[in-house]
Formats: structure tokens, C-alpha cells, sequence
């Protein structure tokens, strides 16, 4: 196979992760291309959270090079991936994580201040776009779990990351809530945002353009070709 | 949107949306800045009044001739001094000395002694006496005790020996002390320029003491005066050191008590620090909006304060001073400053908790 000339959204060299004696990821090598929509599956404790973290510059690996758009982040100091971060990735989680005292367009303008400023018509149109224009002054409490979800792609989407990653974006949902997601996420990746998405339902995982799937920190399963051994 | 609008917005909003929560912090914060502005108002209103105070309990009264006479007759003041035993009469000359005007004050030095306890007299065992210079005069006329004072008034002259000095704090420091006899004679007057009383027992015992003597001093004027001096001085001194040392354990009590809620409250939040440094938020921005949220609860806390505080001053001003104290600005200001002062350096203390707050664990749920 010829190895691609453009850099990878997402590339992974022999990484690994410790945690003391605990190897979460092992030599593990990885490319993701601009545009693609990866599901990550695997069971717990396969290093799919580790994994997210490393390309989401939430953290460093023990071994090994990361690049994000043809950066090397595994090199940056935590000044830098936080800028880095902010610029490049967005996410969305399923516990949400949204700030419980600060409302929906809070929530999302947040997202914005630590990017670059807050514009409060900008974050009403992002919880637009995800139909919760009505619910922009209520606090996450007052949300159901699907409405939270949506604020949290809303805040992922406003600062229009080139990649977004979701674990396990639909949870925590209803299977009417699951739909909603998915198909912003489908529209995110539509418009040419790489995401990366761990994901334990077979089902979801089948939106996505190509599964690959961990165990013992290892990838175990791949159904596409994109995926290099680059070590 | 300004970064710093969007900050004060995010640090307002727990305060508004939450406000159970920040209720501990509110009233310790509250209650202290109640304190200290109990406190400083208090100490304000005393200082202020603390000489009126000391008259009505220390009864000081100076009787002065009628407008028409420069003296109060020797038979009237020995009248009145019979009859208001701790008292003396002065009288007071220019006099000229190593080419200075200088005051000259002829009394019964006892008996002035006696009055004003608090004056130092050096030697202390010198002869009662003898001619006593006070200290600023005694600098200014280069003498010392055991030399001569050489002194005239209208052409008259006297060489007096310097038996010592006196100091009071005030204007008899420029004066120079004799016995009443010879500075009557050196004066060819006689009489007293002012009688000095010291009336114990009170605003009421003042009061009849004050009319025994006008009685008996039939035009003279009859004015209260300066309590002690020395004596106030010390008192205030004691009541600010007092106050100050109570508003400092104040301070340190309610300190820790917010220290321990933000810290609190910080530990709750961690998750959010976390996800806030996720979102590309850095440690020094996160920091200042929980230094920032802090900074409004101390202004919360200090408007509630200085409105109690004003209210408990008055109350405590008239209970235990029976003074009506008004708000004092000073006091306020000094309230408001610390209480924010003190919220912020305790929002400071959870720093490290802000600071290990690592994104991936938080999220993670750890």
C-alpha cells in the first residue's frame, strides 16, 4: 500500500501509555485522514478513553509520536496542548459535562472565551443549528439528557475544530435522542470535520466511515485499509 | 462579548444561581465585615469622644476672672480653694529671660503638683519649692537645673536657682514655675490668673462643685477642661490596640472559616476545572474567574456587613459609651477593603486544587 503524501488529521506512531504498571495503550500506530469518521470499539479497560485523551491533547504518552494535523502535540509542553486543544478539537462527552451553574449559551459561549471571545448571537445560533434556540437561558438541570448532549455538540462545534471527538455521545440517551445526535453528528462530518467516536453499540458504530477495534491496548480489528503500521 | 465581561458574567453566576451554596462563605464573610466595622466605627466615635467622656466622669474646671479684672482676688480664691480643697490658683506673667519672653506661673507648687499627677517633675525629690522650668523652656533658655535664672518683669528682676524641670505633654512645658509669693512680688500684682480644680465623682458632682465655686466666685468664668491628658492617651492607645487585636483574631477566624468553604467548594468543582481546561481554558484564566466569583461574595458580604455593623456600632455605642454613633466612612472603607481583601487571598487557597485538576481524569469521573 502507498503511503499517503498529505499529513493525517489523526497519526499515531508506537505509542504507548502507562499508568504505573499498567500498559493502557501498547505500540500502538494509528492514521486517521481529514474527513474520516472512526468508530473506536473494544471492551472496557481496552484503552479507548486513553486513546481519545491522547488525540484530544489531554494528555501525553509514555512512548511514541502523536501528530494532529501534521503536528507533533506529543512534544508540546501543557501550555501548548491547551492552546492547541482549543483551537484544534472539539468534544463531547457522555456525562455531558456541562458547568451545572451556567445555562445552555453559557454553556456554549464558554467554549468560545477560552477560544478566542465570547459572541453571544454566534452561540445562539449554534444552539440553534442543534434545535434548542427556546432552551439557550435554562440551566443544564432543567435540560433533559438528549437537550444537555445537544448544548455539548453545540459547544464542540463553535469554534469549528477540524476534529471532534465523542465517547460514547449516545450513552446516556433514549433511542429519539440517539437519532438527534447522530445525525448532527453525520452533518458535522458532512461538512468535512474528522471524528473520532468510541462507541460500544454496533449499530452507531456503523455510521461511522471505518471501525477499528481495541483490546489490551492494542488494536485488534480493522475494516478499513487506512489503517498503517507506521512504526 | 469582552473577555472580562464574559468573566465577571461566569463568576457571577454561581453566586446568583447558587447562592445555598455560597451562603457559608456569605455569612462569615458578612459576620466579619459586621465586626470590623463595628469595631472601627466604635473606635472612631470613642477617639472622638472619648474627652468629653473623661470630663463628665473626671471633672477638670479652670475658673478665669470676670471680663473686667485680669486676677481673682487672693480672698476669693482662698475661699474657693477652702471649699474645693483639690484645687490651686495660678497666676500667669510674661516674663523676660536670657532676652525671651517667656510664661511665668507663681502657684502653690504642691498643690499643683497634686492636680497633675501625670507631669514629670526631675529631679522627682526636688525641693516642692523651688523654681521648676518647663522642658521646652528650659532648651530654649539653655539652662539646667542647679544653675540661676535670671528674670524681670517690667523692669523688676529676680536670680532664682533652678531646682528642675517639668513636662506635661502641653503648653506648660514652656512655662517657668515658681511659688506663687515671689513671682507675686517680682509682678507687683497679686491674685490668681485661673484656679484649677479637680472635681471627683462625676458629671453631677462637677455640676455642684461648678456651682459652689461660681457662687463663691461671683462673675467669674467657670469652664470645664482636658481631662488628664496622659491618662486619655493611654486609654486610647489601649482601646486601639484592643480593637486592632480584636479585628486582627476576627479577621484570622473568618479567614479560615472561608478559606475551609472555598477550598470546599473548589474540591466540589473540580470537575469543571477539568473540563474547563479541556475546553482550552488555562490555569491562570480559571483561577481568576473563582478569584473573581470570590471578590463579588466579599462585596456582597461587605455591603451587608457595613449596613449591620453601622447599626451594631450605634447600638454598642450607646449601650456601653452612650454615644450615638453615625456611620464613619474611614471605617467603612477599611471594612470593605479587607472583606474582599480576605476573600480573595482565601480563593487563593485552593490553587493547587485548580492547579491538579488534570482534564483527562476529571472527565474521566476520577
Amino acid at each position: 500500500m502507498a503511503m499517503p503524501t498529505s499529513p493525517a488529521a489523526i497519526a499515531l506512531e508506537q505509542v504507548s501509555k502507562r499508568y504505573g504498571t499498567v500498559a493502557a495503550l501498547q505500540r500502538l500506530d494509528l492514521r486517521v485522514e481529514a474527513g474520516e469518521w472512526l468508530a473506536l470499539m473494544g471492551p472496557s479497560g481496552s484503552g479507548k478513553t486513553t486513546l481519545v485523551n491522547l488525540i484530544g491533547c489531554l494528555d501525553q504518552p509514555s512512548e511514541g509520536a502523536v501528530r494532529i494535523d501534521g503536528t507533533l502535540t506529543s512534544s508540546f509542553s501543557r501550555r501548548e496542548l491547551t492552546r492547541f486543544r482549543a483551537e484544534k478539537i472539539g468534544f463531547i462527552f457522555q456525562q455531558f459535562h456541562l458547568v451545572p451553574y451556567l445555562t445552555a449559551l453559557e454553556n456554549v459561549m464558554l467554549a468560545q472565551h477560552f477560544h478566542s471571545l465570547a459572541d453571544e448571537r454566534e452561540a445562539a445560533a449554534a444552539l440553534e443549528q442543534v434545535r434548542l434556540a427556546d432552551r439557550a437561558t435554562h440551566l443544564p438541570a432543567q435540560l433533559s439528557g438528549g437537550e444537555q448532549q445537544r448544548v455539548c455538540i453545540a459547544r464542540a462545534l463553535i469554534n469549528d475544530p477540524r476534529i471532534i471527538l465523542a465517547d460514547e455521545p449516545t450513552g446516556n440517551l433514549d433511542e429519539a435522542n440517539e437519532a438527534m445526535v447522530m445525525q448532527l453528528l453525520g452533518a458535522a462530518h458532512r461538512s468535512g470535520r474528522t471524528i473520532v467516536m468510541v462507541t460500544h453499540d454496533p449499530a452507531i458504530s456503523c455510521l461511522a466511515t471505518r471501525r477499528i477495534q481495541l483490546r489490551h491496548g492494542r488494536i485488534e480489528d480493522s475494516n478499513a485499509a487506512s489503517l498503517l503500521s507506521l512504526g | 462579548m469582552t473577555p472580562r465581561l464574559f468573566s465577571l458574567r461566569v463568576a457571577l453566576a454561581p453566586l446568583r444561581r447558587r447562592k445555598s451554596r455560597a451562603l457559608v462563605s456569605l455569612t462569615a464573610l458578612a459576620l466579619g465585615a459586621t465586626l470590623v466595622t463595628a469595631l472601627a466605627t466604635l473606635y472612631a466615635g470613642v477617639s472622638s469622644n472619648l474627652s468629653q467622656q473623661f470630663r463628665s466622669y473626671g471633672a477638670n474646671l479652670i475658673a478665669t476672672p470676670p471680663p473686667a479684672s485680669s486676677t481673682i482676688g487672693e480672698a476669693e480664691a482662698a475661699r474657693a480653694l477652702a471649699a474645693v480643697p483639690s484645687g490651686v490658683g495660678v497666676f500667669y506673667d510674661v516674663a523676660q529671660a536670657a532676652g525671651q519672653n517667656v510664661v511665668l506661673a507663681g502657684a502653690d507648687l504642691p498643690r499643683l503638683r497634686a492636680l497633675n499627677p501625670t507631669w514629670r517633675w526631675r529631679p522627682a525629690q526636688a525641693a516642692p519649692a523651688g523654681v521648676f522650668l518647663g522642658v521646652h523652656a528650659a532648651r530654649a533658655l539653655g539652662l539646667a537645673p542647679g544653675q540661676t535664672l535670671d528674670i524681670a518683669i517690667a523692669g523688676a528682676s529676680a536670680h532664682w536657682r533652678i531646682a528642675g524641670t517639668v513636662e506635661s505633654g502641653g503648653p506648660e512645658d514652656d512655662q517657668v514655675f515658681a511659688s506663687y509669693a515671689p513671682v507675686a512680688a517680682l509682678a507687683a500684682a497679686s491674685g490668681f490668673t485661673t484656679l484649677q480644680f479637680h472635681i471627683s465623682g462625676g458629671a453631677a458632682a462637677l455640676a455642684a462643685g461648678q456651682s459652689r465655686i461660681a457662687a463663691l466666685l461671683p462673675g467669674a468664668r467657670l469652664q470645664p477642661v482636658r481631662a488628664i491628658a496622659a491618662g486619655e492617651g493611654a486609654i486610647l492607645l489601649s482601646t486601639r490596640r484592643m480593637l486592632l487585636l480584636t479585628s486582627l483574631l476576627i479577621l484570622l477566624t473568618v479567614g479560615l472559616c472561608v478559606a475551609a468553604a472555598l477550598t470546599t467548594i473548589a474540591l466540589q468543582r473540580r470537575p469543571h476545572f477539568g473540563l474547563m481546561k479541556a475546553l482550552g481554558g488555562r490555569e491562570p484564566g480559571i483561577m481568576g474567574l473563582f478569584v473573581a466569583e470570590a471578590a463579588f461574595l466579599g462585596l456582597a458580604a461587605a455591603a451587608v456587613g457595613m449596613l449591620a455593623g453601622s447599626v451594631l456600632a450605634a447600638a454598642m455605642g450607646r449601650a456601653l459609651f452612650g454615644l450615638w454613633l453615625r456611620p464613619d466612612l474611614p471605617a467603612l472603607a477599611a471594612a470593605l477593603a479587607l472583606t474582599v481583601l480576605l476573600a480573595v487571598a482565601a480563593a487563593l487557597l485552593p490553587w493547587p486544587v485548580i492547579r491538579a485538576a488534570a482534564p483527562a481524569a476529571m472527565l474521566r469521573g476520577e
